[in-house]
C-alpha cells in the first residue's frame, strides 16, 4: 500500500520535503539573526557578595543599568563573600575572568600589588573623571604605586557604640560617651561586673579581643605606623608600637582580670543573633554600621549610640572599604567602566548603601540625608576623613598574620611586648623582601614546552610499560590474554589519568621549584621553596607536629569505634535502619551548620559538653556520705586553650565514624552464617566467635580504612578552616590549612606546591609500609588457593 | 540461655540508644533552630527540643534561591556522577582484584597515589585543563571526573571483591563464562553491600560538594544546592534561621536514600550466591 501511495504522488512527497526544508532554512536564518543580534549586545559578569536583603538592591541596580545602556546585559552574580577571592584568583589564571567584581580593598592590595587587576588611571584620565568627590582614604586603598586600582565604593568605618541603659544604670551620662583612651578605661572599669566566683558578667569594653588587628587603630591614634613609608620595612615595632601593646595588656588586665577571662566571657556569643553587645552584656565596642541593621533586626529595643572613637593625640579608626575593580584581562573594559561609573553614581551608591547599613565612599552621597540625617549614621560619616587603612603591598597578608600571633601571645603575657614586636617584625621583614623580589633574573616557566615534555615522557613511559608487559608475558597466551584485558579494564582509569590528572599533577610539581604568585609569571627558584621549608619556616614544622598528633589519635579512634558501632548495628532488632541512619547522620550534614553546633557544644562555659560533665552525675562515697559528684569540676576551654584544641578535634572526628561504619556494615555482610552456626556448635563463647571468625574476615576493611583514613586525617582541612582557622596560638594549624593559607591567602602557590609534595612523599611512605605490613594480617578468601 | 540472649539483647540496645542520642544531635539542633523566631535564638541559653515551631521559615528559607532548579542541577549531577563512579570503579577494581597482569602492584599503588597530592595545588592546572576542554560553566566538570574511576572507591571494591572465593570463577570459567561476564555476573552481584556503599559515599560526596560549583559555575541557573546554601553564609549577618531551614531541606533526601539502601546491608548476601 505504501509503495502504491508514493509512487501515485511522487511530487506531493517532493513538495512536502521541500516545504520542510524551506521551514528550516527560514528556522535557521531567524535564529542566525536573532543571535548576531544577540551579540551585538555586550555581557558583562559582575561578581559580587552580598547579603539576601543587598541583593534584591543589586538586582534592581543591574536592571537600571541596563535600561540606561540597551547595548550592554550586566550577568550578575552572587557569590560566598568568604571565597570570592579564591574564585577569583582561579578564574584570572584560567584566563575567564569577570569584568567587574566587588572586592574588599584590604585583601585586594595584594592582587593590586602583583598586576591582578586592571587599572582605571587611562579611563579616568581620558574621559576626566572627577575623583574629588571620593574619600581620601577610599582612594588611597586602592592606590599603588601612584596608580589608582579600584573604584571606591562602599565604606565602613570603625567607631564606638555605646549602650545608652547601661550607662545610666552605671551612673554614667548615657549622653556623653568617652572622648580620651583615659576615660575609656575609666568607663571600661565601671561598666565591667563580676560574679562571686570572678566570671565576668558583664564587660565594658572588649574588642582587642573581637580582632586583634585593632592593635593599628590604637598605633595610629598614637602617631605610630605599620610599614615605612616605601611599604618595604615594618615599622609597628617602634617604641609607640610597643607602648600601644603595653597599653593594651594593662587595660584588659585591670577590666577582666586576664585575656583567658575576656576570651571565656566572648564565647558565650556566637553569631549577629546573640551579640553580646545587644544581648545588653558588653557596655562599648568598636564596630561597622553594618552592625545597625543586625541590632534592628534582633534587638529591636536596644538603646544605644554611636561616637568617634576616644584619641588622645590623632583622631583614627580603621575604615575598611569594597571597591569596583576590573580583573586582570577583562575582555570587556570599556563596558565594565561605564558600569562602574554608573554604579558609583551618588543614586546608585546611596541605594546599594541603604539596605546593607553602610557608608558611600562618594562624599556627595555620604551626605545625603538618609545617611548623615541619621544620628548614628552620622558619627560614621564624621569620622571618615580622619579614617586610616592598611598599607597596599605586596606580602601585606603575611605580615598582618604575623601581627595577629604576636598579639595572642602579648596579650596573653607570654612574652612581653617588646620581645613580641621583635620577634614579628624580624618575620615581617623577611617576608616583605621576599614579596618586593626582582624575579626577572629568574627564569620564568615555559608551560609549552613543560607540557610538551610532560607528554613525551607519558608517552615514553606507556611504551615502555607495554614492552616490558610483552616480554614479561611472551611465555604463554593465556597469560599475555589475561593482561590485555586487565589492561582493558582499566582503560576508564587510564584515560581519565592521562586527560584530567596527570597534567595538573606535572604541573604542580613543576610549580613547586618556582615562585608563583598566581597572577604573574612563575619564574624558577631551584629547591628554595623546599629549603626554607626546612630551614626557614618554624610553621611548617608546627603544622606538621600539629597533623601528626591529630593523625595518631584519630586513626586508631575511628577505627576501633567503627568496628564497634557497625558489629552493634549489625543486629536484627527493631528500628535498626533507623538508627544505622542516625549514626551516618554527622557524615552528611555539610556547610557551616556542623561548625556552629560544635562551636555551642565546645562552650567553655554555657557549651553541652563542659555542662554535662559539671554536672553533679556520678555517684559517690565521701567523707560526708554518698553523694553525686561532677564527672569533671573545672572541665578545659576546649577550643580557646592550645592544650585542648586537639583533643577537641578529635572528639569531633569520633563523631564522623558513620563512614566507617558503612564500610565496616558492607564487610559484616560478607560472612557466611554458617561458620557462626558451626562455631556455635563448638561451643565458642561470643568473644571467641567475634576474634576468630568476624575480625579476621573484616580485615579487608579495616586495611581499607587505616590507608584511607591515614590520607583523609593526614590531609585534614575543612573543620578547622571553618572553626579555628589555625588559633588559638597555631594550635590547630593543620598542614592542608597552613598549605591552603599560602596558596590562596599569602598567593605563594610555588611554596604550597612544594609542601603538598613533601606531605605526598609522607603519605606515600606511609601507605608502602601499611601494604608491606597488611599482607601479614589482612585476609583475603580469594588468595587461599 | 535464652534469658542470657535477652539480657545481652537488652544491654546492646541500650547503648545504641545512648549513641543515637550524641549522634542526633546535629539533626535536633537544625531542626530546633529551623523552627525557632530570630528572637528566641537571641536569648541567652539553648534548647535543644523545639518550643515553638515557625513553619513560616521553612517557607522563607526555599524561596530564598531558586529552590527548583537547583534542586534539578543537584540531582542530575549527583546520579550522573554516581552511576560514572560505579560503574567505571567497579570495572577497574576488577582488574585489580581477580585478574594478573605484569606490574599490577605497583600499579596499583601508582593508582592510590593520585589521592595523596593536597587538590588544593592541582586546583589552578585542572581548572585551565577542564576550561579548554571548553566545560567552563558547565556542569561537566562536577560529573565527568567521576566517569573516570575514583582511586577511593577503586581500592574499596577492590578488597571486597578479593574476599569472593576463587572456586566460583573457575567453575564460571569452566561453563565457557567470558571475563566479563565472571564481573557481570559473579562478581557484581555478590558485591551488593559494598556497591551500595559505593553509591551513598558517591551520593553523599556529590550532593554536598560545594567547591567544584563554586569554581566552576558562572552562572545563577546551573547552581546546585550546596552552593546555594553556602551563599547564606555570608561572612556578615548569617541569617541563622533561614540557613538552618534549608540545610535541614537539603539533608533531607540524603537521609531518605541513605535508609533505603540499607535493603541491600542484608547479611549473607555471599552466602546465598556460594548456595546457588
Amino acid at each position: 500500500m505504501s509503495i502504491v501511495f508514493v509512487e501515485s504522488n511522487p511530487e506531493n512527497r517532493y513538495n512536502i520535503c521541500m516545504k520542510y526544508v524551506k521551514s528550516i532554512f527560514i528556522a535557521f536564518i531567524i535564529a542566525l539573526l536573532a543571535s548576531l543580534a544577540a551579540s551585538a549586545k555586550e555581557t558583562i559578569t559582575f561578581w559580587y557578595g552580598a547579603t539576601q536583603d543587598e541583593r534584591t538592591a543589586y538586582e534592581k541596580m543591574i536592571a537600571d543599568f541596563e535600561k540606561e545602556n540597551p547595548d550592554i546585559h550586566v550577568k550578575g552574580l552572587l557569590v560566598p563573600q568568604k571565597y570570592i577571592e579564591r574564585k577569583l584568583l582561579l578564574s584570572v589564571a584560567g584566563g575567564v575572568p569577570p569584568d567587574v567584581v566587588r572586592f574588599y580593598a584590604h585583601i585586594g592590595g595584594e592582587l593590586m600589588s602583583r598586576g591582578g587587576i586592571e587599572s582605571l588611571d587611562e579611563m579616568i584620565k581620558a574621559e576626566n573623571f572627577d575623583t574629588s568627590d571620593f574619600y581620601e582614604v577610599g582612594l588611597k586603598q586602592n592606590t599603588y604605586n601612584g596608580k589608582l586600582y579600584g573604584m571606591p565604593w562602599i565604606l565602613s568605618p570603625n567607631a564606638l557604640f555605646y549602650n545608652k541603659t547601661m550607662f545610666k544604670e552605671a551612673g554614667l551620662d548615657p549622653n556623653r560617651p568617652p572622648k580620651t583612651r583615659k576615660e575609656l578605661e575609666e568607663y571600661a572599669l565601671k561598666l565591667t561586673k563580676k560574679d562571686a566566683k570572678g566570671i565576668l558578667t558583664q564587660v565594658g569594653y572588649a574588642d582587642f579581643l573581637y580582632n586583634p588587628n585593632n592593635f593599628m587603630m590604637y598605633l595610629w591614634q598614637s602617631g605610630g605606623e605599620l610599614l615605612s613609608e616605601d611599604g618595604k620595612t615594618p615599622a609597628f615595632d617602634s617604641q609607640t608600637g610597643i607602648d600601644t601593646f603595653a597599653w593594651m595588656k594593662d587595660f584588659i588586665d585591670r577590666e577582666a582580670g586576664g585575656v583567658k577571662n575576656l576570651q571565656l566571657f566572648t564565647a558565650n556569643f556566637k553569631g549577629a543573633a546573640q551579640d553580646p553587645f545587644g544581648q545588653g552584656k558588653l557596655a562599648m565596642r568598636v564596630d561597622s554600621p553594618f552592625r545597625i541593621p543586625d541590632l534592628k533586626k534582633y534587638f529591636p529595643n536596644l538603646n544605644y549610640g554611636v561616637a568617634p572613637m576616644p584619641y588622645d593625640k590623632i583622631p583614627a579608626a580603621e575604615v575598611v572599604g569594597n571597591s569596583l575593580i576590573i580583573p586582570k584581562n577583562s575582555k570587556h573594559k570599556e563596558a565594565a567602566w561605564r558600569f562602574i561609573k554608573f554604579a558609583s553614581s551618588a543614586e546608585q551608591v546611596s541605594a546599594i548603601c541603604k539596605v546593607g547599613g553602610r557608608i558611600p565612599a562618594r562624599i556627595s552621597a555620604a551626605h545625603r540625608p538618609e545617611f548623615y540625617s541619621d544620628e548614628k549614621l552620622r558619627a560614621f560619616v564624621d569620622s571618615i576623613p580622619d579614617g586610616r587603612s592598611v598599607p597596599v603591598v605586596p606580602g601585606w597578608q603575611e605580615v598582618s598574620m604575623r601581627i595577629g600571633s604576636a598579639a595572642e601571645v602579648i596579650l596573653k603575657g607570654s612574652v612581653t611586648p617588646e620581645k613580641g614586636l621583635k620577634n614579628a617584625a624580624a618575620m615581617s621583614a623577611a617576608i616583605l623582601e621576599e614579596a618586593n623580589k626582582d624575579m626577572s633574573p629568574y627564569p620564568a616557566v615555559n608551560w609549552k614546552t613543560a607540557g610538551v615534555i610532560a607528554f613525551l615522557i607519558l608517552a615514553a613511559v606507556i611504551t615502555l610499560v607495554t614492552i616490558y608487559v610483552r616480554r614479561k608475558t611472551a611465555s604463554s597466551v593465556r597469560k599475555r590474554k589475561e593482561a590485555a584485558e586487565f589492561y582493558t579494564f582499566l582503560l576508564p582509569w587510564i584515560i581519565g589519568f592521562t586527560v584530567l590528572t596527570f597534567g595538573a599533577t606535572v604541573a604542580s610539581l613543576i610549580i613547586s621549584f618556582t615562585k608563583w604568585d598566581v597572577i604573574s609569571d612563575a619564574h624558577f627558584v631551584g629547591f628554595a621553596n623546599y629549603k626554607e621549608m626546612f630551614t626557614a619556616d618554624p610553621l611548617f614544622w608546627k603544622s606538621l607536629v600539629v597533623t601528626l598528633y591529630y593523625a595518631v589519635f584519630s586513626i586508631p579512634l575511628s577505627i576501633i569505634g567503627g568496628i564497634a558501632v557497625s558489629v552493634l548495628l549489625n543486629q536484627k532488632v527493631f528500628g535498626i535502619k533507623l538508627f544505622r541512619t542516625i549514626y551516618y547522620l554527622p557524615v552528611v550534614v555539610s556547610g557551616v551548620a556542623p561548625s556552629v553546633l560544635w562551636l555551642y557544644i565546645f562552650n567553655p562555659t554555657t557549651g553541652l559538653l563542659n555542662t554535662m560533665l559539671t554536672a553533679n552525675i556520678v555517684p559517690w562515697f565521701t567523707a560526708e556520705g554518698f553523694k553525686f559528684v561532677p564527672l569533671w569540676s573545672n572541665p578545659p576551654a576546649w577550643l580557646l586553650d592550645p592544650a585542648w584544641s586537639m583533643p577537641a578535634f578529635i572528639i569531633m572526628g569520633v563523631w564522623g565514624i558513620g563512614s566507617s561504619m558503612v564500610v565496616y556494615l558492607a564487610a559484616l555482610q560478607g560472612i557466611p552464617e554458617a561458620l557462626y552456626e558451626s562455631a556455635l556448635i563448638d561451643g565458642a563463647s561470643p568473644w571467641k566467635r567475634f576474634t576468630s571468625i568476624t575480625l579476621p574476615l573484616m580485615t579487608p576493611a579495616i586495611f581499607y580504612q587505616l590507608v584511607t583514613g591515614t590520607m583523609y586525617s593526614l590531609q585534614m582541612f575543612t573543620q578547622a578552616y571553618m572553626m579555628t582557622n589555625g588559633g588559638p596560638e597555631d594550635s590547630t594549624l593543620f598542614y592542608a590549612l597552613y598549605l591552603f593559607r599560602n596558596a590562596f591567602e599569602l598567593m605563594k602557590m610555588g611554596y604550597a606546591s612544594a609542601m603538598a609534595w613533601i606531605l605526598f612523599i609522607i603519605v606515600l611512605i606511609i601507605t608502602l609500609i601499611q601494604f608491606k605490613g597488611g599482607s601479614r594480617w589482612v585476609y583475603y578468601e580469594s588468595d587461599t588457593e | 540461655m535464652k534469658a542470657k540472649n535477652a539480657l545481652t539483647t537488652a544491654l546492646a540496645y541500650i547503648i545504641i540508644l545512648a549513641g543515637a542520642a550524641l549522634f542526633i544531635l546535629p539533626l535536633l539542633w537544625m531542626i530546633t533552630v529551623s523552627l525557632a523566631r530570630p528572637e528566641t535564638i537571641a536569648q541567652p541559653g539553648f534548647h535543644l527540643i523545639p518550643r515553638e515551631y515557625i513553619w513560616e521559615n521553612y517557607k522563607n528559607a526555599l524561596t530564598l534561591m531558586p529552590f527548583g532548579t537547583y534542586a534539578m542541577n543537584t540531582i542530575k549531577v549527583t546520579f550522573l556522577a554516581l552511576a560514572g563512579n560505579v560503574i567505571t570503579s567497579a570495572l577497574v577494581a576488577f582488574a585489580f582484584a581477580r585478574l594478573e597482569a605484569p606490574g599490577k602492584n605497583v600499579l596499583f599503588i601508582f593508582v592510590l597515589s593520585t589521592i595523596m597530592l593536597p587538590s588544593m595545588v592541582t586546583m589552578i592546572p585542572s581548572f585551565i585543563i577542564f576550561k579548554s576542554l571548553g566545560w567552563y560553566d558547565t556542569l561537566l566538570p562536577l560529573i565527568a571526573p567521576a566517569w573516570f574511576a575514583n582511586a577511593f572507591y577503586i581500592f574499596l571494591m577492590r578488597q571486597f571483591f578479593m574476599t569472593i572465593p576463587k572456586e566460583l570463577e573457575d567453575a564460571a570459567k569452566i561453563d565457557g563464562c567470558s571475563t566479563f561476564g565472571i564481573f557481570r555476573q559473579i562478581i557484581m552481584p555478590l558485591s551488593k553491600p559494598v556497591i551500595v556503599s559505593v553509591a551513598v559515599f558517591s551520593f553523599v560526596a556529590h550532593w554536598n560538594d560545594f567547591m567544584s560549583p563554586l569554581i566552576y559555575l558562572n552562572s545563577i541557573e546551573k547552581r546546585t544546592l550546596a552552593l546555594g546554601l553556602a551563599t547564606f553564609t555570608d561572612v556578615w549577618g548569617v541569617d541563622i534561621v533561614s540557613l538552618m531551614a534549608a540545610s535541614t531541606a537539603v539533608l533531607i533526601p540524603v537521609l531518605i536514600i541513605f535508609f533505603f539502601s540499607q535493603k541491600y546491608f542484608v547479611q549473607g548476601v555471599v552466602m546465598t550466591g556460594i548456595k546457588g
